[in-house]
């Protein structure tokens, strides 16, 4: 097993032991069943109290890189729905040391945060900065669309 | 020995520390090891005072701790502080050392087992198997969660975990099966999950531990794999039945008096429930599977609804693992094909909001076994149909029936009427999204009917009822406040997009290359005109009331977008005319103008295919349009996003509307454009710049064309391309965030690569009195020039352009790459 693998193989059990609330994250498994760990399956649930609260959002986490399947509406989130985990750590950029953990409760707090130095799609980033209240509204549409069971 | 407390290696757990500071403490070892051993034989022998002892143990952690720490960052292994762990394993059965002792081998079998030697993990496992054990187990199964019972829990599972492959091999061991059921107790004390069971969330994560263990094991090379996997197997589905009864939904009552953390933990352990079962599935296959629909049967004949929803949603974890083999179905078929929807569907019963919604679920679940098995379909869309109506549902049932429907169109085309009759039954009561969502699956199956004409009907009649909705909403305008109205009226656009995207034809449909001449013209000049000017009313209509709404500009734009993919006419294949005159309705104030000029890039793109039919009139008069908003903006920071549309536009012209780029007129507006493009390189937002920069990749690119447009293209190229190196060099000399580097390095090669004028223009951008730094001199410039010269537009390119730009903004500018 290389050593990649074997990090990331304490990342699961890491995981398992200890993990934020509402979140999901399993590696994918091959046609016969056998976990890929680079490959995560990942769920981030909106923060209690802000807009996103009740949504739960599928982010696939092919280390070093997220992609939200579907593409999120989100300013930092690219169309492809690709979102740079850098973006979490703009002064030191991602490291290969940052856990599973540590990604997805940043890029939960980014929900509700973004970053408007760092602009990914138009569409949300434009109704973000222009009508805050559309803004909103499409949040909360898109939040019933994506409930938490 | 007086009672002062023995001290241990201070140092946290995580730091690294170096081979000197371990060289320091080394030297201690031995004196520490026969303090500690001193106070351990006191205590064991001649039964002193506890306190000594406890001090004895917490040093004794502290120092395995440490151990650990040594031989993480320099390979040291402390032997000899293994000679006291025989003795600190016997403090487990003494009260007072009880705590300290299990929370530290808690703490070493999860972190470090290394540290024990065979013999300690024989002594920990005969312990566990002693009566002492058996008392402590007893406890936390009948719902003792009290702190120390919840370690001996955690201990307990701490152990399996570290010897999992041990358990796994010794299946006929007695000390393993003791251990093994004593795993599988852990999983059924007594106690809702998580809200009051604390152990099982723990218990489930030794479970899945052993079934990754075993999957691997299954497909790895020789081994006696038989002797194991049959055992492993059995205790696998014990398990997932323990589990089974752990996930049942409490009474209403009993949940809404949980907290939100409780309801959430206990959401969690389920679905790492449904994780276990697929992780497990390749293991146990097919028994499993029948295993839980049988149990279906059963829970449904005594109603016990709990149950049914806890098996319903064990199957659901499982709708992604079975094959669609004939074996699998047929057990789907005994399931689906009993007394289930009917039953579900009883208004009267007393059945939990949960369970109806979890069988909801289960038919979206599964929308590809009724492709295979139609006949099933009547009764499960029935179900659904009645679940609609039942607001807790409205929106997972709406979603199964859009996704049954657009699954197994074909065959419910004869059906159609009677959809249309029960859509008509909740009308005035259904939600937006729900009416959205059944729209669409009317319309997907109206999409499987095979000739154009016989599809004019039908869509007819469900436009009929979005144009209901749109009268109610428009008489209502002036009498209600504007959201009342605004509400209605864009869940109608809604509605109209779901059903153009219905109507879509499915991806895997073969395309008829040869159709253009037998290209049916039902929608461009038949009836099916008519039905297109309809749906092009219904928007007009909404737009005229509430144009000043962003939503309502948005979703109109979203109507338009349905058809642009299509490749074959259709009810919202609009003729790009009409479309254009929507598009040019807009005005700079234009609420959401941003999507308005999407839409029309959008268009643009949908005829720049090959085989596409070029649009060049309505691209000359939205290029017009475009250049108007140009005008009013002046400078592209007063109107950022504008700006990047617009720039979006005219990057969607090339390459196969060029000549309605360059031929417009007056010239003046369009070299006001260029300008603009030039100008949105170098304003602060990342977006006109990025557009801008797309731009220009594809403009400077262009060559080889017809003549007298290439000509065109290259005398404007020698009067910009000086700009346009400078506007580059600007960025790359400091002026840009490093996140745009990448994409300004784009068009950056392929002016290096296409332009034979490229050095001159770069070189006196470089040495041009705006270049935006001084720290970096003639030289570092000159070779920066001749790096990205060679290159000749290579990728390696990204790299130099990184490396100037940081030497531009100096060396204190950190930043880990």
């Amino acid at each position: 097993m290389s050593l990649c693998q074997n990090r990331l193989q304490e990342e699961r059990k890491q995981w398992r032991r200890d993990h934020p609330f509402g979140f999901f994250a399993k590696p994918q498994r091959n046609a016969q069943g056998v976990l890929d760990l680079k490959k995560w399956e990942c769920g981030i649930p909106g923060k209690e109290k802000t807009l996103w609260e009740g949504g739960l959002f599928k982010l696939d986490v092919i280390f070093p890189d997220g992609k939200f399947v579907p593409p999120l509406f989100h300013p930092n989130v690219y169309p492809s729905g690709t979102v740079c985990l850098s973006i979490l750590n703009e002064e030191e950029g991602w490291k290969p040391a940052i856990t599973i953990k540590q990604i997805l409760l940043g890029i939960q707090a980014l929900l509700d945060d973004p970053n408007p130095e760092s602009p990914a799609q138009a569409e949300a980033y434009n109704l973000f900065k222009k009508d805050p209240a559309a803004y909103e509204r499409k949040v909360k549409h898109i939040v019933k669309e994506n409930p938490a069971p | 020995m007086p009672h002062r407390q023995i001290h241990g290696p201070q140092l946290t757990r995580w730091s690294y520390f170096s081979q000197k500071f371990h060289e320091k403490i080394l030297v201690n070892t031995e004196d520490a090891i026969a303090l500690m051993g001193y106070a351990f034989t006191s205590y064991e022998v001649h039964d002193t005072d506890s306190q000594l002892a406890q001090e004895a143990m917490k040093c004794f952690q502290s120092w395995v701790f440490y151990s650990h720490r040594a031989y993480l960052d320099s390979d040291i292994t402390l032997d000899s502080l293994k000679s006291l762990t025989q003795s600190a394993i016997q403090f487990l059965a003494y009260d007072d050392l009880y705590p300290i002792t299990v929370e530290l081998f808690t703490d070493v079998l999860s972190n470090y087992s290394k540290f024990l030697r065979r013999g300690d993990i024989d002594t920990l496992s005969s312990v566990l198997n002693s009566a002492w054990a058996q008392e402590r187990f007893e406890l936390i199964k009948s719902g003792d969660f009290g702190f120390e019972s919840v370690q001996f829990g955690r201990f307990l599972l701490a152990f399996g975990d570290a010897t999992v492959q041990d358990l796994a091999r010794s299946p006929n061991d007695p000390g393993t099966q003791k251990l093994m059921s004593m795993m599988h107790g852990l999983l059924a004390c007594e106690g809702y999950a998580v809200a009051e069971d604390e152990i099982c969330a723990s218990a489930l994560e030794f479970w899945s531990t052993f079934v990754e263990f075993m999957i691997d094991f299954l497909y790895a090379e020789g081994g006696d794999k038989e002797l194991w996997i049959e055992p492993a197997r059995k205790d696998i589905l014990q398990a997932i039945e323990e589990c089974w009864a752990k996930i049942k939904v409490p009474p209403r009552e009993i949940g809404a008096s949980w907290d939100s953390e409780s309801r959430v933990g206990f959401n969690d352990f389920r679905k790492d429930v449904a994780d276990l079962l697929q992780a497990a599935y390749p293991l146990l296959g097919i028994e499993v599977f029948e295993k839980l629909v049988n149990l279906t049967l059963r829970s449904l004949k005594s109603q016990a609804w709990e149950d049914t929803e806890a098996t319903l949603f064990c199957l659901n974890a499982l709708s992604d693992c079975v094959s669609d083999d004939t074996a699998e179905d047929e057990i789907l078929g005994v399931l689906f094909g009993s007394s289930m929807f009917s039953q579900l569907s009883e208004v009267a019963a007393d059945i939990p909001a949960k369970t109806r919604q979890t069988s909801v679920n289960m038919l979206g679940h599964y929308a590809t076994f009724f492709e295979r098995h139609t006949e099933y379909l009547p009764a499960a869309l029935t179900f659904l149909f009645r679940s609609v109506e039942a607001p807790a549902l409205a929106r997972p049932a709406s979603r199964s029936i859009f996704s049954l429907c657009s699954s197994c169109r074909k065959t419910l085309t004869g059906e159609l009427g009677a959809f249309l009759e029960q859509y008509s039954r909740f009308l005035t009561t259904a939600k937006g999204d729900t009416k959205e969502k059944i729209l669409g699956a009317i319309a997907s199956i109206i999409q499987a009917i095979p000739n154009d004409e016989a599809k004019a009907e039908p869509i007819q009649r469900i436009l009929e009822f979005v144009e209901h909705d749109v009268r109610v909403c428009i008489s209502s305008i002036g009498k209600h406040e504007l959201d009342g109205v605004k509400e209605p009226a864009v869940t109608a656009l809604r509605c109209l997009t779901s059903i153009g995207k219905g109507l879509q034809a499915l991806d895997d449909m073969p395309i008829e290359l040869d159709s253009e001449s037998n290209r049916s013209t039902f929608w461009d000049d038949g009836f099916g005109a008519s039905i297109q000017v309809r749906i092009i009313e219904i928007v007009e209509t909404i737009v005229e009331a509430l144009g000043q709404e962003g939503d309502v500009i948005e979703a109109a734009c979203s109507v338009f977008r349905a058809g642009f993919t299509e490749t074959a006419p259709g009810p919202f294949v609009f003729p790009p005319a009409v479309t254009t005159r929507f598009l040019l309705g807009s005005r700079i104030d234009t609420p959401r103008l941003d999507v308005m000029l999407t839409t029309a890039c959008a268009l643009v793109n949908s005829h720049s295919t090959g085989s596409s039919l070029r649009i060049d009139q309505e691209a000359g008069a939205l290029l017009k349009h475009v250049s108007g908003f140009v005008h009013t903006i002046g400078d592209p920071a007063h109107e950022p996003d504008i700006a990047q549309n617009c720039v979006d536009y005219l990057a969607r012209l090339v390459p196969r509307y060029v000549d309605v780029l360059l031929g417009m007129e007056p010239k003046p507006s369009l070299e006001e454009m260029f300008f603009f493009a030039l100008k949105c390189l170098t304003v602060r937002e990342p977006l006109p710049k990025r557009s801008a920069a797309s731009f220009w990749s594809s403009f400077v690119t262009l060559h080889g064309l017809p003549e007298p447009l290439q000509s065109t293209i290259n005398r404007i190229m020698q009067h910009l391309g000086p700009l346009l190196a400078e506007a580059l060099i600007a960025n790359i000399g400091g002026g840009s965030a490093r996140s745009e580097l990448d994409t300004l390095a784009d068009p950056l090669k392929k002016l290096v690569f296409r332009q034979p004028r490229a050095k001159v223009w770069l070189e006196s951008a470089l040495f041009n009195e705006n270049f935006p730094s001084q720290k970096v001199d003639a030289s570092e410039k000159k070779l920066f020039l001749q790096k990205v010269m060679t290159l000749r537009g290579a990728k390696a390119t990204n790299q130099i352009v990184k490396d100037f730009w940081l030497a531009c903004r100096g060396t204190n500018f950190a930043y880990a790459s």
